[in-house]
């Protein structure tokens, strides 16, 4: 990327590296060493600026991270619609994640729609002493009878699944055979990798090895048949972003994984194109499509107008002058609309700072959305980014602010201490600890029950959550005149 | 790989939806639901860590972890944690009992790690109040209002009275939750017992009130059928206010329960002629519940969120009662023990009945006064 961003008012290399080596000098030297290489002041100009990711969290902090079972559960498998997710283990694991990620499914619920359910095996004693395989083969036939329009079961195991030695790929092999469906065994005990990370790469080799490709789309191909691969619907994200996708006269055969279909997930391979949004949570099978079958895939940002109009530009260069004359014609359509948007919020949010710490993706897409509305993007932290991500995400950061991974708890409120941001956004176990410390905060994984925050639609809403979330009257009433 | 041509992408039919959303519906559906003994299906309970975490949080400046044993242990070898810093702890597997018995191992490790090697020679003269398992901060605030009015010094802590009182000096008692006026009476009385004072002039009027409210407002419960769903606890306690209120718990639904719960529920339901007609579920689920609704209705249930989509399905309102609620704002605020707990529920009860019917009924029904 050639235009860097301007140095951010108030913010220098100096400075930042100061505040990282004071709040390193709470560790012991052991998790000093460890902690010391995540952190980093932002240096775009230089190549050589590398955080370090992926590795596991030191012990005893209190970390963000979600298990590999989180992220099969909740990212990949879960938000498919028509197949039963069977939490496979202890009760706990699916009654924690029951309908707190936000991936919204239409459909009826309990008939052709099972997002919205909790299944599990609800491990007892006696299954943990003599193996859960038959109590699994028993409740694939329970499921196949009261659930008929179910189109497969995704079968997730969980810690103690892999810890007794279960064989659920024999049992789901058994059971796909007899119900004739797809039952997918995936083994993303949460033990397994250092975070959800793990079990999105997990689940998306489930995905290969049993779903793609074994069906095709009814009716004719058509040049603009493509795929959009990594948005899960939060708030309803997908909807948002398939109608623009279609207005710009692209026809989205499958959805991966939001609100999605598992026939149309299999026969992705007959599309032209992967429009990737989630890089981390899928990158897998969009370099698996093209190596195998030839299908090109190209990354987007459906962030805030600016990113909306380059992403829309960008994709339709991978189509003929019909598409190219569409896209042109929608930006045109929704620019005075988005305009209407920026002169209402943004004299309100001019130069206001944000502190982002999410997950694999929106650290860096979200900026361009914030940047819309005049703020500055001073801090980006990922919970479960890997290199790649983070090579993202330097340039889009200013020289001085603060790049960071897998933060503890105490680093956020140190760092939050000095760099004063006028927003923290990150996710339910930060919440509290900054907003009730009288700092504006919102869920940035969850949207904080709002949403969609995607495409031209989702960017109003976001807009106006922002503009209240910093400028709620009832921040005024937090000092007490006595 | 098969040789045979790739299956075609089949889409699911508006007519099939509608013939399966008819079935699920049916007596049939029901038999073949409650036959299921694998597949548990939108649970009614968590597991263990979480009721154990729920206590650590309740003990200020105390941080819950997981895989304690091992970890406190290196931590301690490595001079990281001062040998005498407290680490409590307790074994609360995921995959037996539910996050109640995790709550009171918990609690019950905490207070023998603490009181270890301090056995107390006398009763020191206060009273601890153990209210079990319960994400309402409003309910413990009322706890500790209560002994104030009486004038008792004591702290709030857990129900685990029955194990505890082999190793701790002092009386202890167990009492239902106390929800409606006969248990808030029982706990009253109990604490009268115990400190040798009298019920406060204070909490007498505030019955007085309490019951006021209720014959006042009985017309709008009476014989109005609920389905409860919940812990152990809650559903005596609510049943117990639905009976004095004249009102008739149709489906109790208990997921993780012993015999005892259900003698104690069954010996309640008997004790009063509303409870005649009512079933006890023990060991069963939401999409049990589910099954109930829709073949046996019922004008409300009681819950916590988890119980929306039944309730959604049913058409039939959810009286957000329990842990946790997750869609409405302020609810583990507002008591629902005590005197004045039983004002608030019956208020919440009678208006949403009340809310149901202005919202629905014909004009020429929409009245003034209801
Ligand atoms: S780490 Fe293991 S026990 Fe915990 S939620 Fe993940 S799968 Fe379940």
């Amino acid at each position: 990327m050639s235009d860097l961003k301007k140095p951010a008012e108030g913010y220098s290399m100096e400075d930042t590296s100061q505040m990282l080596e004071d709040t390193l000098s709470i560790y012991t030297d052991k998790a000093r060493a460890k902690r010391e290489p995540h952190m980093s002041a932002n240096d775009p100009d230089d190549s050589g600026c590398a955080i370090r990711s992926n590795r596991k969290t030191v012990p005893g902090v209190m970390s963000a991270r979600g298990c590999a079972y989180a992220g099969a559960k909740g990212v990949v498998w879960g938000p498919i619609r028509d197949m039963v997710h069977v939490s496979h283990g202890p009760v706990g694991c699916g009654f924690y994640s029951w309908g707190t990620r936000r991936n919204l499914t239409s459909g009826t619920v309990g008939v052709d729609n099972f997002s919205p359910m909790m299944f599990t095996s609800d491990f007892q004693e006696h299954d943990i002493v003599y193996g859960g395989d038959r109590k699994l083969e028993k409740l694939c036939d329970e499921a196949h009878e009261l659930f008929p329009l179910a189109k497969g079961i995704s079968i997730l195991s969980e810690c103690p699944v892999g810890l007794i030695g279960d064989d659920i790929n024999a049992s789901a092999k058994q059971a796909s055979a007899k119900l004739n469906m797809p039952v997918v065994p995936c083994n993303c005990e949460g033990f397994r990798g250092v975070s959800q990370s793990l079990g999105h790469h997990i689940s998306n080799d489930t995905i290969r090895d049993y779903i793609i490709g074994t069906r095709e789309f009814d009716g004719p191909e058509s040049p603009y048949d493509i795929a959009l691969i990594g948005d899960y619907n939060i708030g309803g994200d997908i909807w948002a972003a398939v109608k623009v996708l279609e207005e710009i006269g692209l026809n989205v055969k499958a959805q991966w994984t939001g609100d999605g279909q598992i026939e149309h997930i299999a026969a992705t391979h007959k599309v032209k194109l992967n429009l990737i949004h989630c890089y981390r949570s899928m990158n897998y099978m969009c370099k698996v499509m093209e190596e195998k079958y030839g299908i090109p895939w190209l990354e987007f940002n459906f962030f805030g107008p600016t990113k909306i109009k380059e992403s829309l530009r960008a994709i339709g260069e991978c189509f003929d002058d019909t598409i190219k004359a569409n896209v042109e014609k929608v930006i045109a359509r929704y620019d005075a609309e988005m305009q209407a948007v920026i002169d209402e919020y943004r004299p309100r949010l001019e130069g206001k700072k944000v502190m982002v710490f999410v997950g694999g993706l929106r650290p860096r897409h979200t900026i361009g959305a914030y940047e819309d509305l005049g703020m500055e993007v001073v801090a980006a932290g990922y919970e479960f980014a890997h290199t790649d991500d983070y090579d993202r995400t330097y340039p889009e950061m200013a020289k001085g602010t603060l790049v960071f991974d897998d933060a503890s708890e105490i680093e956020l409120e140190k760092w939050v201490e000095h760099m004063k941001p006028d927003l923290v956004a990150s996710g339910i176990k930060e919440k509290y600890v900054f907003q009730k410390s009288g700092i504006p905060f919102r869920q940035m994984h969850s949207w904080d029950y709002s949403g969609p925050y995607h495409a031209y639609e989702g960017f109003e809403i976001f807009a106006r959550d922002i503009d209240m979330a910093i400028n709620s009257p009832t921040w005024g009433l937090v000092k007490s005149p006595f | 790989m098969s040789e045979c041509a790739v299956k075609k992408v089949t889409e699911i039919t508006t007519d099939e939806v509608e013939e399966i959303s008819k079935w699920i519906d049916t007596e049939e559906y029901k038999e073949k639901n409650f036959a299921r003994t694998a597949l548990v299906i939108n649970p009614a309970h968590a597991c263990q860590p979480l009721g154990a975490q729920m206590v650590a949080y309740g003990f200020e400046e105390t941080l819950p972890f997981v895989d304690l044993n091992a970890f406190t242990k290196n931590a301690k070898n490595d001079g990281l944690i001062p040998e005498d810093f407290p680490t409590p702890y307790a074994n609360t597997p995921s995959f037996t009992g539910t996050h109640i018995h995790g709550y009171d191992a918990m609690l019950k490790s905490i207070l023998a790690y603490l009181s270890e090697g301090k056995k107390a020679e006398t009763d020191n003269g206060k009273i601890n109040i153990i209210p079990g398992f319960d994400g309402n901060v409003g309910n413990l605030r009322e706890y500790k209002r209560i002994l104030s009015a009486f004038g008792i010094e004591g702290t709030v802590l857990a129900d685990i009275s029955d194990t505890l009182d082999k190793e701790f000096v002092g009386e202890a008692a167990t009492l239902s939750l106390p929800i409606g006026v006969k248990k808030t009476d029982e706990l009253l009385l109990k604490l009268s017992e115990l400190s040798g004072k009298p019920v406060p002039a204070e909490l007498v009027a505030e019955r007085g009130h309490a019951v006021d409210a209720m014959t006042d407002a009985h017309q709008y419960l009476h014989n109005k059928k609920f389905a409860l769903f919940g812990d152990p606890d809650y559903l005596l306690g609510l049943v117990s206010f639905l009976l004095e209120m004249g009102a008739r718990p149709w489906h109790v639904l208990c997921s993780r329960a012993t015999k005892k719960f259900t003698k104690e529920m069954q010996a309640l339901l008997d004790s009063n002629p509303y409870g005649a007609g009512c079933t006890v579920y023990v060991n069963k689920d939401l999409w049990h519940m589910r099954s109930l609704l829709v073949t046996d209705p019922v004008d409300m249930m009681i819950g916590d969120t988890h119980g929306k989509f039944a309730a959604r399905a049913a058409g039939i309102p959810l009286l957000r009662v329990g842990f946790p609620i997750i869609d409405r704002v302020n609810l583990h605020r507002t008591p629902i023990v005590g005197y004045t707990g039983a004002i608030s529920l019956l208020t919440q009860i009678a208006n949403k009945f009340l809310d149901i019917k202005d919202d629905t009924c014909e004009d020429r029904f929409f009245e003034m006064m209801r």
